[in-house]
Formats: C-alpha cells, structure tokens, sequence
C-alpha cells in the first residue's frame, strides 16, 4: 500500500513542474485523482486506510494550489467514502470499469469543486461551462497519461495487493 | 572513447540549455534596466496542481523586497500578482486565473474595462460600452489610472467579442501574449 503514497508524491511532481509544459487547452492532467478513484474502488480496503489516502491526495494538491487550503482534500474525501461504497456493489477486478471510474470521479470532482466555490465563497460558477472546458480534456488526457503508468503501478502496488 | 563522447554529448546540451537561459536573461535585463521601475527577477520553481486555477511559485520572496500585491510581467506583458508571500518564495496568480482583476484598455481605441481571468483559462475585458469602437486583434493594455500595473503593460490580443447577458454593455476574450507553459523567469515590479 506504501506504493501508492509514493505514487502519489511521483505524480503531484509530474503535474506541478513537468505536464504544465504539454497541457492541452491549458488542462494537464490530473493524475492523483485517478490514483484516489483507484485506490478506493478496485481494492477492499477499510474506510479509514481509505480516507486516510484521500486526505494525503488531497493535502498535496491543495499544498501545490492557489486554492484555500482543504479544498481538494475535501473533494477526495467525498469521492473515496462514494466510490468504495459503490464498489460493494460492483465487481471490484474487472478493469473494464477503468474508463467510466475515471469519467465519474472527474465528473464528481467538478461538480463538487462548483458547488464549495458557490456555496463557500460566493461564486457563481458554472458547471456545464467548466465541464466542456477542463473536465472533458482533463478526462482524456489523464486516461491517455494514465495508461503509460498502468503497467509500473500494476508491478509495484496491485500485483501485491491482490 | 564512447564514454568521452558521451561526456562531450552532455557537455553539448548543457552548454546549449546555458546559452538559451542566458538569451533570455539578457532580454529580461534589458526590461529591467528600464527607467521609473524597480524590478526584481525570479525564477519559477512550480505550477499550480489544479486545473481550476492559475498560479505559480517563484523563488523570491519578502526577503527580495516582494510585498503582497506587486504585479508581474515578463517582457512580453502581464503575468500575474502576487497573492502570497513568504521569506524566500512567493505564490502568483496568472492573469488567467478567476481571482485575477485589473483595469485595462484596448490601445486603438482607448475603451476602459476590467480584465479578469475566468475558469477556462483565458482572460475577459468586461464592462465595455455598447458602442465602444473595439475589433478582433485589437491589442489590450494596462491602464494609465490603474495602481496595480504600470501603464501600457500589454496584456494580450482580443479574439472574441460579445454581449453581457445584461445585454447592457460588451465583453471581449483576451489571449494573453505571454505564453504560460513556456514560462521560466519573471520580473516582480516592486516600486514604480
């Protein structure tokens, strides 16, 4: 499980100094939010281990943003206690649910990112216009990215979990 | 002989990477010797992690002379401001990013408006009169009565043009001139 901390770190290195330079329409991508949406659906893992990692995710984004600071961590949090809840419902294994995992936690994660800047600070964000300009690209560009560190994630952190 | 040519090979690109950094110091110099600003240069150390906002860390801070406020440029225009500070480093949000606002104009015409950042990315001068003169390409400067920026500061080309949902005044899309992904240096204006 240690592996997927280092990971993480790995990953907020890669999104802060090295993606910012192929972003594509200003969107890098986001690849601590596929760690979280992995880590909480496809293994059984306790609720705690599980908010503990989300908390760690989403400290490190919220260290390296502009953003008040417990922004990101509380979006993890929320979509970590969703998504493990829905994975007992599902078939944890099947890596066909990859793409639609992602899909729904990038979605969930704009939806409650407008809802804390609307609510909390009073912004009028707009969620349709913030879907079709990030969330979409954002979306694609991480599954593409994604996949490139399949196989080292797989080696270091699933073979041994599972 | 394959590990001198090896050696050689690095020694090449090093010698490159220093020749282009040292370009574009030289370029900043020549900004920064101009006369009327205090100008402090800095280095950018990393980008924000979120794509819902625009800012970057530079490795100069209170220390250097920064305070809260002070706006950044490059040669090519406006960057940002800086939001947060601390001894050695300080946080800037680009000019891209939602929380930005300046006073800004459009240099051919001399339309007043306020330019923000928005969620996508880009930049808006909102608040334009209805029958203000204002053109696909025109170019958008800093405002002369603004106290953030130096006047004339360019900020970008307009590419869009449109109307309020007010339907009481205008807005045009900005694209900032200075390149974000490419960014290395800035210059922090401490006093002008």
């Amino acid at each position: 499980m240690m592996w997927f901390y280092i990971f993480a770190i790995i990953f907020i290195f890669l999104e802060t100094a090295f993606f910012n330079h192929f972003a594509i329409f200003s969107v890098r991508p986001n690849l601590i939010l596929f760690l979280v949406a992995f880590f909480s659906f496809y293994f059984n893992f306790d609720i705690i281990k599980v908010l503990l990692f989300c908390l760690f995710c989403g400290f490190l984004k919220d260290v390296f943003s502009v953003g008040p600071l417990g922004t990101q961590m509380l979006i993890f949090i929320c979509l970590g206690i969703v998504l493990s809840y829905v994975s007992r419902r599902f078939l944890r294994y099947k890596w066909i649910f990859i793409i639609p995992l992602y899909i729904f936690a990038t979605i969930g994660e704009g939806i409650i990112y407008v809802l804390i800047q609307n609510i909390f600070f009073e912004r009028s964000l707009s969620f349709f216009y913030m879907f079709w300009r990030i969330l979409i690209w954002e979306a694609a560009y991480s599954l593409i990215i994604f996949f490139i560190f399949f196989g080292p994630i797989k080696k270091c952190a699933i073979d041994k979990l599972t | 002989m394959k590990k001198e040519n090896q050696q050689l090979k690095i020694n090449l690109m090093r010698l490159e990477e220093a020749e282009q950094e040292n370009k574009r110091l030289k370029e900043l110099l020549s900004f920064k010797n101009s006369p009327n600003l205090n100008i402090v240069a800095a280095k950018v150390i990393y980008f924000d992690s979120s794509n819902f906002r625009k800012s970057i860390m530079i490795d100069k801070g209170k220390k250097h002379g920064i305070k809260l406020g002070n706006p950044v440029i490059t040669k090519d225009g406006v960057v940002g401001m800086v939001v947060r500070l601390d001894n050695f480093t300080s946080q800037i949000i680009l000019a891209s990013d939602l929380e930005f606002s300046m006073g800004a104009k459009i240099k051919r015409s001399n339309a007043i408006g306020v330019l923000s950042g928005s969620l996508g990315g880009g930049c808006r001068l909102r608040y334009l009169d209805l029958d203000e003169d204002v053109r696909i390409g025109d170019e958008v400067v800093s405002l002369e009565q603004n106290s953030r920026f130096p006047a004339g500061i360019v900020v970008g080309q307009v590419t869009e043009i449109s109307r309020e949902h007010s339907g009481l005044t205008i807005f045009a899309i900005v694209k900032p001139k200075v390149k974000i992904s490419s960014l290395q240096e800035v210059l922090v204006v401490t006093n002008y």
